[in-house]
């Protein structure tokens, strides 16, 4: 439904996005992730024709973003950056004018406007002034708008942001109960909603697209094998060279040191199983091998690793 | 890999282009915009724009730049608050109009005399450094006053530099100030000086005005002129205009007046003119000898615009002969481009004891088409040599032809003189002890007026733009009988009339012996001037007897088919000198006009009824050259009396004749008095109107003057004063206020309704 | 036909449910009432006419008052961020552009035709207002005032800062309309090498006074709408080259 191929855009000396490609389709939920500057939101605004690359090419649901940029966006339910309302509305006011923008039969947008309050749930608000809600039901409304027209795809860019938890888990349902039917792609900058529900994580860093693909893929791909974390006893000897020493260990780094054990974090090349040849390095040099464990890798640090300056 | 620059660039050329479509139009917009706003509708009530039809023709006719100088003071009287404004956006209208033709400046003259008395102060100072000649860069100071009265001889440019050296160094002393410094000022106040008067000579004269300042009323000076210049031709000035209403017919005429190649001929026929006036030379205009009472007004108004030709009427001097002589002139070729010279107007002054031949002529000149203006009465009288000469009274009689001519217009001349309440003053001539002859105003029964004020005149009617009044000094009055003449489609306006306290002095030759032209008869001017005009009594406390008359017509015009007086008739002949007096047929007698008199008027009638309307002006005259051309314009050919030539003339429709029923209304005895009694500056300034519109076309007459409405306030209590501030400062933005809370409220109860209901559900 | 009139009546609602347009309407009208009837005694003139209303009062007061109404327009959005979804929906952005100008003459015309209030209430102390003229002049005060709302609307568009909006476009609005002042045009012509004649027929006023006298020009219609066209176009253009 989203194709992106080699997409380039320069603001004056900086470049915001710089040969960015992917495909996207329906039943997706994408996350797109990337610190603050690093081309998400521009990608977005090319997506949905508020921005034009510099080049490349785009199609949205089949529509080019140049040629067709009324059918691109017809198709695409947006909730821009910091979820601009205009404050001087009523909520009923703004959706309906939203409904109308959005070129719904003129006959159906009462009741879709009905529909779309329920399922957002800002019934209560429905008569006040956009300017007087809470930043909860401000996101809503966004949301609501986005929604109003039931377009195939949408597109979000931060809808967590500013909220509390309780807020983000229901957003976080939303999102999940539209990925069914719909392409979602939505940016953020934090790594749990992204890795709650996302089927499929970009990441962006300095206008590049440097990763693509399922979180699991991803920690495979990026952090490879596994990590261990080792308890050892030792009489002050250098445990971490010794451990580095050990075939298809790539890294060892003491982390913490108490009544004359430390602990460690061994990290090794996929495939191997490390756990014994740290066990035969303890015993060969009378070391007080405590406790191994394998470490759960987690997409924090999938994201560290891959946005790390 | 795809670019989005192809787009981009459409974007960018599409929008260019746009732009630069729009750009261009506006910038053609400016270039053309002279020529396109002439497409417009005049939203104005009085139409104030809409120039008329004639008047645009004049415009589109130009063939050269027409420089318009508006001579307007800076500082406006509060009357006329919106006179500059208004004459600026018409005179811009005009300049659309003409293309870009006729420019228009507006001068301050106050400002231009400061402004050239500093450049011409700046050139004296040079000259006097370079130790050049000053005489001639002097400033031509007018001549005082007493000077004059003195008989002082004038002063050399040097003596006047003497003078000012020696004041600039007296004051100086005083002043304690420099005297070169003191000298310069006084020389620019010269300077200054001498650009008002130059602009007093062209007669750009300012007008004061009563103005309120603060508290206490003080007089100001306003300038509200025209100057119309064309090529270097001498230019035309409307001395002093306050109405914009008449103003485009002023400019009409100024324009029409300046750019026509050539002066219009005006055939001038005084009845009393002196015996022996030498032929006509047309080399040598200037009639030498005992002058006409007219000379004034010929030579120092008519001549300036008009080619005057004075015609005696008489055999070898007819008006025939005066056009055969325009058309040699012609083919003689001074001006190629200029078209056939003809009659644009003829005048006929004090018809006295015309033969009826004469009357021929002047009946056949109308019914051509030739505009004519008449001046008739039966008295006149010449105030010049004033009571202690006698009061040189004398009586004309235009003769039984010429009134049978009227007649046949239905206008009746009546006998006796009128005097009115309504009346203007002379000047007589008295002799003082002291001062030896002075003038003196007197106020004069017999100089009937016909004022605006007191609606006596058609202030309306074009030839009378901006003319408040008319004098009619031993004016006999007129009754109109205008049914029988617009039967023959003719119109008659009149013009100006009687006021209701009027009354008829019978001034009789033969009641005191005395008759015949030239007499003086004093005694009998006796008997009314010494009560009315001397004692300065009103009639009615003096016990003299008088009754008061209906009103008569004073100035009528007559447009239309002019009825021919002897259509079908014998052409009578000239009469013939007493020594060849070898005709036996007497031309003149009894018979003669007696037979015209009855059929005169139903004969004209029938003539002019079968005409087509359409006609051209030029086929009237024509037409019956063809039968008996021959006949009418060389009478001296057909001898045999029993078969004397018939006239036949079919009258243009194009006729003209304005008939003043007093001689002395123009005659230059009191038109000079203009200076001192305003009813004979407009006196002129109509004379000079009706010439003008006749002899410069029809194009004028057409021009209407507008009818302005006049804004005023009327029953303007500080009550509904109050009133209105009330409602434009307090209602009105209440009421917007009132409606935005009003909005407000009902939104706000809107939605508190609503979230209780949801608070409570 | 639809989106613009969507969009129209968003900025209309935009304008009346909020203060702004009732405080420039009301200023407006009690500013022109106080100098046309206190400051020019109007009673205490000798000819009491409508004309200086239009003619000199409403161009000046215009200048400051018409770029209040329309800074609003596109600054607002741009500072709050609503232009992204604003231009994101799937609309032309002419028609957005239009919406937005249509809005905001119609406030113009609500405050001008308020004042229609002066010459009715005036009628009823003078005799012989010329009604025909007085049409004229408010269809002059219409076509010309839309050339100021153009110009003001695509202000607005180059900056989100209203204020800045605001001061800009009474900067130039005060530079076209007086452009054609006759003053101006005299001094021009005196003392720029005569360019005054040239570039006066650029300026509004020299088009407006011929209304005000009553005088309907074509040329003049014409040129006003293609002005206010060329504003709208060159406010399409940066809105719409923003993409790039």
């Amino acid at each position: 439904m989203i194709d992106v191929r080699n997409i380039y855009k320069r603001y004056g000396a900086t470049v915001a996005v710089n040969n960015v490609s992917f495909q996207a389709k329906q039943g997706e939920i994408v996350g797109f992730l990337g610190p603050n500057g690093a081309g998400k939101s521009t990608t977005l605004k090319i997506l949905t024709c508020y921005t034009v690359a510099d080049s490349g090419r785009v199609t949205v649901a089949g529509h080019d973003v140049l040629e067709q940029a009324l059918e691109v966006r017809r198709s695409v339910g947006y909730l821009p950056e910091n979820t601009p309302l205009y404050p001087e509305m009523r909520v009923v006011e703004y959706l309906r004018f939203m409904a109308r923008a959005r070129q719904i039969d003129p006959k159906a947008i009462s009741s879709r406007v009905e529909e779309i309050v329920d399922t957002t749930g800002i019934r209560p608000v429905m008569k006040k002034n956009i300017g007087h809600l809470s930043r909860g039901y401000r996101q809503r409304v966004g949301l609501a708008q986005a929604l109003i027209h039931d377009p195939p795809i949408l597109i979000f860019d931060e809808p967590t942001s500013g909220l509390d938890p309780h807020q983000i888990i229901e957003i976080r349902n939303l999102i999940r109960e539209l990925g069914k039917k719909k392409l979602v792609l939505f940016s953020s900058h934090i790594m749990q909603e992204i890795s709650a529900i996302c089927t499929r994580i970009m990441v962006i860093k300095a206008g590049k697209l440097v990763a693509n693909g399922t979180p699991q893929d991803l920690m495979r791909t990026v952090l490879g094998g596994g990590t261990f974390r080792v308890r050892i006893g030792s009489d002050g000897a250098d445990v971490s060279d010794a451990l580095k020493r050990i075939e298809g260990v790539t890294e060892a780094r003491q982390l913490e040191r108490a009544n004359g054990a430390a602990e460690y974090q061994v990290r090794c090349a996929s495939g191997r199983d490390i756990g014994a040849d740290i066990y035969r390095l303890a015993s060969e040099s009378g070391w007080v091998l405590s406790r191994i464990t394998a470490d759960e890798a987690s997409l924090e640090d999938v994201y560290l690793e891959l946005t790390a300056a | 890999m795809a670019d989005s620059r192809e787009y981009r660039g459409r974007f960018w050329i599409t929008s260019g282009v746009f732009v630069a479509i729009l750009v261009a139009t506006i910038i053609l917009l400016a270039i053309v915009w002279e020529g396109l706003s002439r497409y417009k509708l005049d939203f104005t009530r009085d139409g104030l724009y809409t120039l008329s039809e004639p008047f645009r023709e004049i415009l589109g006719g130009l063939e050269d730049r027409v420089i318009v100088r508006y001579y307007v003071s800076e500082e406006v009287p509060s009357v006329l608050l919106n006179l500059r404004r208004d004459t600026e956006d018409m005179l811009a209208e005009v300049k659309t109009l003409s293309g870009g033709r006729v420019e228009f400046q507006v001068l301050h003259p106050e400002q231009e005399a400061k402004k050239e008395a500093r450049r011409k102060v700046e050139e004296y100072k040079k000259a006097k450094e370079e130790n050049r000649a000053l005489d001639d860069l002097e400033p031509k100071a007018r001549e005082s006053f007493q000077d004059l009265l003195m008989g002082r001889k004038k002063k050399t440019p040097a003596e006047i530099r003497t003078a000012r050296k020696q004041r600039a160094a007296a004051y100086a002393s005083k002043a304690g100030r420099d005297a070169v410094e003191v000298e310069l000022e006084m020389l620019a106040d010269e300077y200054e000086q001498t650009y008002l008067d130059n602009l007093t000579e062209e007669g750009i004269v300012p007008r004061r005005f009563q103005e309120q300042r603060g508290s206490s009323i003080q007089e100001v000076s306003f300038y509200s002129a025209m100057e119309i210049r064309y090529r270097n031709r001498e230019p035309e000035v409307i001395p002093f205009y306050y109405q914009l209403d008449g103003l485009e017919l002023e400019l009409a005429q100024r324009i029409l007046k300046l750019t026509m190649p050539s002066k219009p001929v005006v055939a001038f026929f005084d009845g009393r003119a002196p015996e022996d006036r030498p032929p006509p030379d047309p080399f040598n205009p200037r009639p030498q000898g005992p002058q006409s009472d007219y000379q004034g007004l010929i030579d120092q108004v008519l001549r300036r615009f008009f080619d005057v030709r004075m015609i005696a009427l008489k055999e070898g001097d007819s008006i025939e002969d005066l056009e055969k002589r325009l058309a040699e002139e012609k083919s003689e070729g001074d001006d190629a481009d200029a078209g056939p010279k003809k009659i644009s107007c003829l005048i006929v002054a004090q018809p006295d004891n015309l033969e009826e031949r004469q009357v021929y002529e002047i009946s056949r000149a109308i019914s051509r088409g030739i505009p004519t203006i008449m001046l008739v009465s039966r008295h006149s009288i010449n105030t010049s040599e004033g009571p202690a000469s006698g009061w040189p009274l004398s009586f004309i009689n235009p003769g039984a032809a010429f009134d049978d001519l009227l007649k046949s217009f239905g206008i009746e001349l009546h006998r006796n003189v009128l005097g009115s309440n309504v009346h203007t003053s002379f000047l007589a001539r008295v002799q003082r002890q002291v001062f030896g002859v002075m003038d003196q105003p007197y106020p004069f029964y017999c100089a009937v007026l016909a004022t605006a004020r007191d609606d006596l005149i058609a202030e309306d009617h074009f030839l009378l733009n901006r003319i408040q009044g008319l004098a009619f000094p031993m004016t006999n009055g007129m009754t109109i009988d205008a049914k029988a003449l617009e039967k023959t489609g003719a119109t008659v306006e009149r013009l100006a009339w009687t006021s209701p306290e009027t009354w008829a002095v019978e001034v009789s030759p033969f009641s005191r012996g005395s008759f015949g032209r030239g007499a003086s008869p004093s005694s009998l001017m006796q008997n009314y001037l010494d009560e009315l005009v001397q004692d300065q009594k009103r009639p009615e406390k003096t016990g003299t007897d008088v009754t008061f008359i209906d009103r008569k017509e004073l100035a009528v015009l007559f447009k239309g088919r002019l009825p021919f007086f002897w259509q079908g008739k014998e052409i009578p002949e000239w009469k013939k000198e007493e020594k060849t007096d070898d005709d036996p047929d007497g031309p003149t007698g009894g018979a003669g006009p007696a037979g015209p008199q009855e059929a005169g008027p139903e004969d004209a009638g029938t003539a002019g009824e079968p005409a087509p309307a359409g006609e051209e002006s030029a086929a009237g005259p024509e037409a019956p050259a063809a039968p008996d051309g021959a006949a009418t314009d060389q009478p001296e050919i057909v001898t045999p009396p029993a078969e004397r030539p018939r006239a036949e003339l079919e009258p243009s429709a194009e006729g003209q004749l304005l008939v003043l029923a007093s001689t002395d209304a123009m005659k230059d005895v009191f038109l000079s008095l203009q200076r001192q009694v305003a009813a004979y500056q407009f006196n002129l300034r109509f004379f000079q109107n009706a010439i003008e519109t006749f002899g410069l076309g029809r194009q004028l007459i057409e021009i209407r003057r507008k009818q302005l409405v006049d804004r005023r306030f009327v029953d303007a209590t500080e009550g509904k004063q109050a009133m209105i501030l009330v409602i434009n400062l307090g209602l009105v933005p209440l009421a917007v206020v009132a409606f935005g809370l009003a909005r407000y409220l009902i939104r706000r109860r809107d939605a508190s309704a609503y979230e209780r209901q949801m608070t409570e559900s | 036909m639809g989106n613009l009139l969507n969009i129209y009546r968003r900025e209309c609602a935009a304008y009346f449910n909020s203060p702004i347009a009732y405080i420039v309407i009301v200023a407006f009208l009690v500013f022109m009432s106080f100098l046309f009837f206190l400051f020019f005694g109007f009673f205490s003139q000798p000819d009491p006419d409508v004309r200086p209303y239009f003619d000199p009062l409403l161009p000046f007061v215009s200048i400051i008052f018409i770029p209040a109404i329309t800074m609003r327009l596109w600054s607002e959005e741009k500072k709050q961020g609503t232009i992204e979804l604003l231009m994101t929906l799937p609309m032309k952005s002419w028609e957005v552009v239009l919406g937005k100008f249509f809005a905001a003459y119609s406030v113009l015309a609500v405050m001008l035709l308020l004042t229609i209030t002066i010459p009715l209430s005036i009628s009823w102390v003078v005799d012989g207002l010329d009604w025909k003229a007085i049409t004229s002049m408010y269809i002059g005060a219409l076509l010309i005032s839309a050339i100021y709302v153009a110009l003001g609307s695509f202000v607005s568009s180059m900056t989100e800062n209203q204020i800045v909006a605001y001061l800009v476009a009474v900067v130039l609005t005060a530079i076209l309309c007086l452009a054609g002042f006759p003053r101006v045009i005299e001094w021009a012509n005196d003392n720029l090498w005569g360019i005054g004649e040239y570039f006066g027929k650029f300026g509004t006023f020299f088009h407006y006074q011929y209304f005000v006298r009553g005088l309907f020009n074509l040329v003049d219609v014409v040129y006003a709408l293609s002005v206010t066209a060329l504003f709208l176009i060159l406010n399409n253009v940066a809105v719409e080259g923003r993409k790039f």
